[in-house]
């Protein structure tokens, strides 16, 4: 069986004004001592992790199809440090042909010598989290990188010979206008990534941004304003030559991301570190997100479950719907009967009715799919599968 | 014990003067609770009291003090609600009591609560012993207050004690004076009995219990008794005090508070201000006073799941067992379904009863907004009492309309009276009088619409005066006045629960300001939904919520299906705690958006 692993490096230099992941910061200035502190030891116990479900899978014939190491900032390891673990993977698991490995990088953390380790490791596809052209957008965010970073780095990966790269683009920002965003999409395009990622700012709980907000000095960023933007993104890529595949997701034909599709189609994948999360088994699960508790359990050679949940036959197909339509092309009607034994229609026949009549879903021969106001307010579908 | 050698007295205060904690210090320094076994401020028993530091329920204390002439007396404390919803009750209590401690912060002065309090107790012919409280504070200002108190209320304040509850200060001379200035309590043993009922609890295996004071004669274990009221009789298989615990006994004698219990079933046996009386031997004439609890503001409670309705209504009936002051009936709404329009003697009440539902009782609950009882004449003659605004005739079968108005007391700093008086006009008030208390506060007398105090008066008067004013009112009456109804159509269609009364001159602006709040609560939906306020067949004003635009989740970080999963549980459970009216889902607040609409 071919499934994916998602790696995650739960460090940054410093934390972003909106991020609510597992990260910690470990400061730019810190380069040896306190942030060798940390990250060293957290290698150590992810390499361990590595080794628990190389046991755990062994005589299954499984092999990785996709491979992301996420963040975090990966980045923010040492080339020594980020060869250590890409070889660590590959020595460890099999690999199957053409498999998508993908290291996300902050465009700030990233240089030439990083980028030659990632490039001799099999790395085949950059993720760099630009998330805006604008200076002072960037600034707005928290976000450490400054533009020319991203130009240069960007120039290197190319000259490198990194063939499959994904920016990172971010719209509803504090301040933002529908002109502002256009420009962020034509800067974007400009530089000729092969896949763009695109998605909304949100003020979640426990970030700075979520403080400001309740305590006025933040508002909710006007539903109707990224509702413009989005629509406006969506033609433009459009027009540019990409395929609108996912909801937030545009590539080069050919070029989409294996490892994203994994997510939405139901496949397997393992995670690994902390705040990581997996799905094997019909389980879902999630790491330990405190660094000091991941790295116990795997020291005593134990998973580093935070939770696990048993993912039923009903919850199963639920998720198949609402994860499924995210994509473009939709859920397979088909693939769902085969893979179920039930036919779609008679699981949600009368919420699949009431979506279409009220021109959310579309229908074809084959799949069942959002219609473009479907896809601007997915949420209200996808509950209706809850 | 000796009739001479009985005090009892109650404490007048407004909320936050420290009534609460005077008491606690009186318990300790008698001995009746250690400080160990007080939670802080015992006489507050409900959650609901502690948290707001209001007392809502009566509550009796017997404590045995020895005073400094060597002899021990048996003194009761009364604890009155310090709410103007139970005014009533208030009037009860201290017709159980030969005195009173009035007590006043000593840098806020006297309010107008306790001036009504005051006063009550002076018709009562009770002894008053001023007690200027929190006199370790920064800001006291013993002798302006103790002034404002001559001045005021013409009481001689040469001796007034000065107190803090918090550190102790003044406890034991205000046990001297109960025991001196106080009179022991008068009555006659061989009369007929007279004991006056001031509260009642329920009990689940004794059934009602009435909280009383003998007046004349002698209740004791194993007699019957009789209600004047309602001429029920039961017999008396319990008799005790309160200390606080419930203690029993075998008799009391004249001056005595305590308690009885005698298979009463029904807390509406037990009404407050009724007279229990022997049945053999029955007393001619009960004490003066009584009256039945009216409420006063009426509201429409609607279970948000239908299912809860029979929950409901077995939750209200057991309330209703302990509150005799409760009513409810079943009624419908178009919009809401079966549920139940409920009486209470004022907002506070109406709140009570709703936080104890939805906290005991754990049912999620949709409130409509309170209305008062209007009187309609009809053209064929007949008149209605009109307790829910949708039950209001059509405009032409309707003579005439009129509503209950009080006489509102406001004290203020004179540096808000402007703001005062502005709020009184906005709200038809037409002023009276007003008073100098001292130089730097008033008191204004103003003539005002029920209905437009039991909305946000309150807190516009409290935010408009930061904090400052004090309320109080009593009913005086009906008047006729120029109201209609206003109706509020979402999606096209009338919303019942929606529907308020309001003066012909304020519909246009309150109309606007309702569908401008209605739009602000009711989330977009999947089609743009109207919202119009309506009188008659006249639309006056309109607005709409656009429909939903956007509603999606971004990218998925490290694969955290779960996540994005209880995202949209959450967000489907939020749908759930809607109501569903036609094909608009409308959240709770809406209901009672009408409540506020003069916000700014």
């Amino acid at each position: 069986m071919k499934i994916g692993a998602y790696v995650h490096i739960p460090f940054c230099l410093a934390r972003c004004y909106y991020c609510s992941f597992t990260s910690y910061a470990v400061g730019a200035s810190a380069e040896q001592d306190i942030y060798q502190k940390q990250i060293e030891p957290y290698l150590n116990a992810l390499i361990k992790e590595v080794g628990i479900y190389k046991d755990l899978l062994k005589g299954k014939n499984i092999q990785l199809k996709s491979l992301y190491i996420g963040g975090g900032t990966p980045t923010c390891l040492s080339g020594g440090q980020l060869f250590i673990l890409l070889d660590t993977l590959r020595t460890n698991y099999t690999y199957s042909e053409g498999i998508e490995i993908t290291v996300e990088g902050n465009p700030g953390t990233i240089g030439p010598e990083k980028l030659a380790v990632l490039k001799e490791q099999g790395c085949n596809r950059l993720s760099l989290g630009v998330q805006s052209f604008n200076p002072k957008e960037l600034r707005v965010l928290g976000r450490i990188h400054s533009l020319p970073d991203v130009y240069n780095t960007y120039k290197i990966a190319r000259t490198m010979g990194f063939a499959n790269i994904n920016l990172d683009l971010m719209y509803g920002l504090p301040g933002q206008d529908l002109n502002d965003w256009k420009k962020n999409l034509r800067q974007i395009v400009d530089l000729q990534p092969e896949h763009i990622s695109l998605y909304q700012l949100n003020i979640e709980e426990g970030t700075p941004f979520y403080h400001l907000y309740q305590r006025g000095l933040m508002e909710k960023f006007d539903q109707d304003q990224a509702f413009y933007m989005y629509e406006e993104a969506i033609n433009y890529l459009t027009e540019q030559g990409y395929h609108h595949y996912e909801i937030s997701n545009f590539a080069r034909p050919g070029k989409e991301s294996r490892h994203n599709k994994l997510y939405w189609q139901d496949e397997y994948y393992l995670g690994l570190g902390a705040g990581a999360s997996g799905y094997l088994d019909n389980m879902r699960y999630t790491n330990m997100s405190s660094l000091k508790q991941y790295q116990e359990l795997v020291n005593r050679g134990e998973r580093p479950l935070e939770q696990q949940e048993k993912i039923g036959p009903s919850l199963a197909m639920a998720e198949t719907m609402f994860l499924g339509l995210r994509l473009l092309e939709g859920v397979d009607k088909r693939k769902f009967q085969q893979h179920f034994q039930v036919n779609i229609k008679d699981q949600y026949g009368e919420i699949i009715e009431n979506l279409k009549s009220q021109g959310l879903l579309r229908e074809t021969e084959t799949h069942l799919h959002l219609t473009r106001r479907g896809l601007y307010i997915a949420n209200e579908v996808f509950m209706e599968f809850l | 014990m000796e009739q001479k050698t009985i005090r009892n007295f109650c404490i007048i205060a407004h909320i936050d003067h420290g009534k609460s904690t005077l008491a606690d210090r009186l318990l300790e320094y008698t001995g009746a609770l250690s400080a160990r076994e007080m939670t802080a401020q015992v006489l507050d028993k409900m959650d609901l009291e502690r948290e707001r530091g209001i007392t809502i329920k009566l509550q009796a204390v017997q404590m045995s003090y020895q005073a400094k002439n060597g002899q021990e007396y048996l003194i009761n404390l009364i604890d009155t609600p310090g709410h103007v919803d139970f005014s009533y009750e208030v009037s009860r209590s201290l017709a159980a009591c030969e005195g009173a401690i009035l007590v006043v912060d000593a840098s806020q002065g006297i309010e107008a609560q306790t001036l009504a309090n005051v006063y009550l107790a002076l018709e009562h012919d009770l002894e008053i012993i001023p007690v200027i409280n929190k006199i370790d504070l920064p800001s006291a200002e013993p002798d302006r207050v103790k002034e404002e108190l001559e001045d005021v209320i013409g009481l001689d304040c040469s001796e007034a004690i000065l107190a803090s509850a918090k550190d102790g200060t003044g406890i034991e001379d205000i046990l001297e004076a109960v025991i001196t200035k106080i009179p022991p309590p008068e009555g006659d043993q061989d009369a007929p009995l007279k004991a006056l009922i001031f509260d009642s609890h329920f009990d689940s295996y004794k059934g009602a219990i009435p909280y009383l004071r003998v007046i004349d004669g002698v209740i004791k274990k194993g007699m019957d008794i009789k209600m004047m009221s309602s001429g029920k009789a039961f017999e008396v298989t319990d008799v005790g005090v309160f200390k606080p615990a419930l203690t029993f006994v075998e008799e009391l004698l004249p001056g005595m508070v305590g308690f009885v219990a005698g298979s009463i079933k029904n807390v509406k046996d037990t009404r407050v201000g009724d007279t229990i009386t022997s049945a053999k031997k029955p007393a001619l004439k009960p004490l003066p006073g009584y009256r039945k609890a009216t409420p006063m503001v009426f509201c429409g409670l609607y279970p948000l799941e239908t299912n809860e309705y029979e929950n409901l209504r077995d939750a209200l009936e057991k309330l209703q067992l302990n509150d005799a002051s409760l009513i409810y009936e079943p009624e419908t709404s178009i919009a809401l379904g079966f549920g139940f329009r409920c009486g209470f003697l004022g907002l506070l009440h109406m709140e009570i009863i709703k936080e104890r539902l939805e906290r005991e009782y754990k049912i999620d609950l949709l409130i409509t907004a309170p209305s008062v009882i209007y009187k309609v004449e009809q053209t064929n003659g007949e008149s209605l009492d009109i307790d829910n605004p949708t039950k209001l005739p059509p405009v032409q079968q309707i003579e005439t309309i009129s509503e209950p108005f009080v006489q509102a007391t406001i004290m203020v700093p004179t540096d808000f009276v402007g703001p005062v008086m502005e709020l009184c006009q906005e709200r038809r008030g037409t002023y009276l009088n007003m008073e100098y208390l001292s130089v730097n506060r008033v008191m204004l007398k103003y003539e005002l619409p029920l209905s437009e105090i039991i909305y946000d008066f309150f807190d516009q008067l409290k935010s408009r005066t930061r904090g400052y004013a004090s309320l109080d009112y009593e009913l005086k009456g009906y008047k006729n006045a120029d109201l209609v109804k206003l109706d509020v159509l979402v999606n096209g269609e009338v919303v019942d629960a929606l529907s308020f009364i309001v003066h012909k001159e304020s519909a246009y602006q309150r109309g606007r300001a309702i569908v401008e709040k209605l739009r602000k609560l009711i989330p977009r939906q999947m089609f743009e939904v109207p919202i119009q306020a309506a009188i008659g067949n006249k639309i006056i004003a309109r607005e709409s919520i656009k429909a939903l635009r956007k509603s999606v989740l971004d990218k998925c970080y490290g694969g955290d299906i779960t996540r994005k999963r209880k995202l949209l549980e959450k967000q489907k459970e939020g749908k759930k705690r809607m109501k569903q009216v036609g094909n608009v889902e409308i959240p709770q607040e809406a209901f009672m958006a009408v409540l506020s609409l003069d916000e700014k």
